[in-house]
């Protein structure tokens, strides 16, 4: 094979990742992440700065250029804050997941493979916490620790971390399942090394899909948790908070409120969207599963002699 | 050994109490490590040192922790939650009396979630590749990548201002009727008060449809996922061999099987109705426990939180439980 | 007239890898009501594809593009007229055939009331005469599959087909599933039930020595093909193409003491491109030159047999 060639593994995975849909959603993605990017460097107004024009509607006039998405009622341009926003929820989002992912992966190894004692009091503890409500348990860690964007961002990592550890702990024991028939001629020895190159590379599969669903879930309960209050705060740009505050404006100031939430929905579906993508992707049992369009068949039948 | 749902019942009571009594733990931790003074916190304005004083002696926090815990297990279970000092009313009282306008508002929204989400899958599994499928996959991935609280406030500013539709009410308070069920469309049904019932039904068509649209999104996506794997089973394989009827096939040998890991599914969704809930109940302003819950997020009024949280994780356990009996009656290949 | 009659039949597969040709120009018959036709071969050769053509039974990504294939006068590759044919099969993993949340009985008696049109009263009478003609016991009835062991499984998936009153049943490698123990059961038991209701099976597997047990006639498919068609002891006696001859050879043998097995040489051949002129001639101990050029047709030697091979004609 040549050196830009790919194998038709590796190609059958791609197509099936390239569905329109998902590449809409890394298209969507990506637009949010490059303006996340630049509007903070070239936008001449400042996210923080007050002014008099307040509860303006979009595309009004300003000092500088257009207030795109209108004013909010202290006066700050709803576009530049918006967009400020995505490094304050993307970096919020990732964080979360990444601790979460990170110390629930270790409780579902830990779990998993050494089993017994271990393992029944992890997952006890595990089932306690599924067993609150994801939302109602991040309320009440958010309340006790008090408000504040960085205790939000651990109670909903405390939230998803029974999700990975689940996850981690599954796919550990069907390995073990499988290692001890291999054992058996690996002698046992190194058994940790055997469990991190078999056990890792396979989780990492699910751990992906699931990650991106995560993250999406975590925006949305992040700003959940800054709607009512027990987030981000003041005068930080963040959707969740300006949705909390943009809501009393609803009647007189609808842009206010919209335009944050849109964003939240963009971001969020265009996480579902590539995981989807990556869950169809992966998933072996799709393998060659693509249909050949009749076009071809025509061609196969003429070429018979 | 025969199926018997007494033992099955039995096993998982069993199984249940250590993890309620794990949930009250945490409730318990969190309760106690509030930044600052925590009585402070629970009393809020009305911090005086004798108040202090007093809530000290009555919430017994002067005794050691582990005293502390037992008692407090004794309160909830006997469904003492304690007084909220800040609202000034028995939390036990406050919860039930919001009760059931979150009972009718979550009922009716499963109930449209599965009726707009269910056969919406089956005939997206049903149709797989064709237009129809696309359509559903794609308003199903919209359901849940919409965030309540946006579609809340979008349904509202659309519906609620420019169309005009009545909110904050269960019901105007004119056309209330006695109260039997507690359920506003079913006592005034029972009265034969169509008026009221028509107006309860405005009232809570958008708040229950704003929140069964995500729902039905999940629903939709896992109806359809089950389905289609179904559909490629070797039994329908040997169901087309039968020459049995299409509908036979669809209800008898497909449906059957696709449906038993929604209805587990379906308790695991109890979580995901609660957090629309809470949102929704605010936005609209409907008088149930999520907006209580805002309400006592917004006071810092600790007490109703705790309460909250405990009376609503109890639900939830409960709801999980029963979903579990369920299905121990429709899958066969369950034994305990 | 023929109880089965095939004539052209090419059937392909979509995959990923390209179109395969799994049955390529098949012409196939059993003429004779009562009649066990085996159908041998390796994996990929066919014989399952064949099975599930006749049966309507293909999966979505397979296309039937040319051939006749009629049923006791029924031309089964018409939508309409298919509904007519009365053909059951008996399938090779009775878990996965039999669906998990309905009893044996009521899967089963369901047959009987959408075919046959009976009361629910008089296809549960049906269900336990089918049962015990299996050998299975009444109480089996309420039974679920996953209470039964693989041998009571593949009964119950026989009582099936036997329910439908079928004028062909297919055995797609009714004995592959099973335990070696369980198998000869299981074996004994098809040929009893075919006998008492003079029953015409078309008998897939990929093992020849079954082959002497059930059939009366063999036919042995090679990359979609019929490469040879005869009566069972002739072919046992006297096998012509040397693809058969292989076969036989390759059958470990009780009674003979052999210092090696014998195998096939090579691997079985692509049926997206398959090799050129006679499909087996890459693995073939007698290729000659013109059977890597032209393919061979079947020819009919003595009667009764055909053969695919230039060897003979």
């Amino acid at each position: 094979m040549g050196f830009f060639e790919i194998s038709p593994e590796t190609k059958d995975v791609l197509v099936r990742f390239l569905q329109p849909s998902t590449i809409l959603g890394i298209a969507i993605l990506g637009s949010i992440i490059i303006l996340g990017v630049l509007i903070p460097l070239i936008s001449p107004y400042d996210p923080y700065a007050t002014s008099d024009n307040v509860l303006l509607p979009p595309l009004s006039s300003g000092p500088a250029w257009p207030y795109i998405f209108g004013t909010d009622s202290l006066g700050r341009d709803v576009f530049t804050r918006v967009f400020y926003a995505v490094s304050t929820d993307l970096a919020v989002a990732l964080i979360t997941v990444g601790l979460a992912a990170s110390i629930g992966m270790v409780i579902g190894l830990v779990s998993g493979y050494f089993g017994g004692a271990f393992d029944s009091v992890l997952m006890r503890i595990m089932d306690v916490l599924i067993s609150i409500p994801g939302f109602m348990l991040a309320i009440a860690v958010a309340a006790a620790l008090g408000a504040s964007l960085f205790n939000a961002m651990l109670a909903v990592a405390i939230v998803t971390i029974p999700i990975y550890a689940r996850l981690m702990r599954g796919v550990t024991l069907s390995i073990k399942e499988q290692l001890y028939i291999m054992a058996a001629k690996e002698a046992g020895l190194g058994s940790l090394r055997i469990i991190f190159k078999h056990v890792l590379p396979n989780a990492l599969a699910p751990l992906i899909v699931q990650s991106t669903l995560e993250l999406g879930n975590a925006i949305i309960y992040i700003a959940g948790l800054s709607f009512i209050g027990l987030g981000a705060q003041e005068p930080q740009p963040e959707w969740g908070l300006m949705l909390n505050v943009g809501r009393k404006y609803l009647r007189e100031a609808w842009w206010f409120a919209t335009f944050p939430g849109l964003m939240i929905f963009l971001v969020v579906l265009s996480f579902n969207l590539i995981g989807d993508g990556l869950r169809d992707a992966l998933d072996p049992r799709l393998r060659g599963t693509i249909r050949i369009k009749r076009s071809r068949l025509w061609r196969f039948l003429k070429s018979e002699t | 050994m025969a199926r018997s749902i007494t033992r099955f019942l039995f096993i998982r009571l069993l199984q249940l109490i250590p993890t309620v009594l794990g949930v009250l733990l945490i409730v318990f931790i969190l309760s106690r490590i509030l930044p600052g003074n925590p009585i402070v916190a629970i009393l809020g304005p009305k911090a005086t040192p004798e108040n202090i004083e007093r809530v000290i002696k009555e919430l017994g926090l002067n005794k050691d922790y582990l005293t502390q815990f037992i008692e407090y297990l004794g309160k909830i279970l006997t469904f003492d939650f304690g007084r909220s000092y800040i609202m000034n009313v028995r939390v036990r009282d406050l919860i039930l009396s919001r009760l059931p306008a979150s009972f009718e508002l979550v009922i009716t929204a499963y109930i449209l979630a599965v009726i707009m989400g269910l056969p919406l899958g089956v005939i997206a599994a049903l149709k797989k590749g064709t237009w129809v499928d696309d359509l559903v996959r794609v308003i199903g991935v919209i359901g849940i990548s919409m965030p309540t609280i946006w579609l809340g406030m979008v349904v509202q500013i659309v519906f609620g201002i420019y169309l005009g539709f009545p909110v904050g009410e269960r019901i105007d308070p004119l056309l209330a009727p006695k109260p039997i069920t507690g359920f506003m469309l079913i006592d005034t049904l029972l009265e034969g008060n169509i008026h009221g019932f028509a107006d309860a039904l405005r009232r809570i068509a958008l708040p229950a449809l704003t929140l069964a649209f995500p729902l039905s999104g999940l629903l939709m996506r896992l109806v359809r996922a089950n389905m289609v794997e179904v559909l490629l089973s070797d039994y329908i394989r040997t169901a087309k061999m039968k020459k049995l009827p299409q509908n036979i096939i669809l209800y008898r040998h497909a449906l059957k099987n696709a449906l038993i890991p929604v209805v587990t599914v379906m308790g695991l969704y109890f979580a995901v109705i609660v957090t629309g809930d809470i949102i929704i109940e605010t936005i609209f302003s409907w008088p149930g426990i999520g907006r209580l819950v805002y309400e006592a997020v917004m006071l810092r009024d600790y007490m109703v939180i705790q309460g909250t949280v405990i009376f609503i994780s109890l639900i939830y356990v409960l709801v999980n439980l029963t979903v579990d009996i369920i299905y121990f009656y429709i899958d066969p290949r369950i034994k305990i | 007239m023929a109880v089965l009659e095939i004539r052209n039949l090419t059937v392909l597969y979509y995959t990923p890898k390209g179109l395969v040709k799994a049955l390529d120009d098949v012409s196939l018959d059993i003429r004779n009501r009562g009649e066990v036709l085996g159908l041998v071969g390796e994996s990929g050769s066919g014989k399952s594809t064949l099975g599930y053509t006749i049966a309507g039974l293909l999966p979505d990504n397979a296309e039937t593009v040319s051939g006749k294939i009629v049923v006791n006068g029924v031309n089964v590759l018409n939508r309409k007229e298919a509904s007519k044919a009365r053909i059951s099969v008996i399938f090779q993993d009775a878990l996965t055939a039999l669906n998990p949340v309905l009893t044996i009985g009521e899967q089963i008696a369901e047959v009987f009331i959408y075919n046959h049109g009976l009361s629910r009263k008089e296809a549960y009478e049906e269900t336990v005469k089918v049962l015990e003609q299996v050998g299975l016991p009444r109480n089996f009835v309420n039974r679920y599959p996953h209470e039964l062991s693989g041998g009571q499984r593949q009964r119950v998936v026989i009582a099936m087909a036997l329910s439908m009153k079928p004028d062909l049943i297919i055995a797609d490698e009714p004995t592959t599933a099973l335990d070696v123990t369980v198998q000869a059961k299981i074996l004994k038991l098809l040929l009893k039930v075919v006998k008492e209701n003079n029953l015409t099976m078309l008998y897939i597997t990929h093992d020849l020595s079954l082959v002497a047990h059930m059939c009366d006639t063999v036919a042995v498919m090679y990359a979609g093909e019929v490469v040879e068609y005869a009566d069972v002891k002739q072919l046992f006696k006297e096998p012509k193409h040397p693809y058969t001859k292989a076969l036989l050879k390759a059958v470990p043998r009780v009674d003979v003491d052999v210092e090696e097995l014998e195998h096939i040489e090579g691997s079985p051949p692509s049926l997206i491109n398959p090799p050129s002129g006679c499909k087996f001639h890459p693995r073939c101990p007698k290729a000659m030159s013109i059977c890597k050029r032209r393919k061979p047709k079947l020819v009919s030697i003595n009667g009764n047999r055909l053969v695919r091979c230039f060897l003979y004609g």
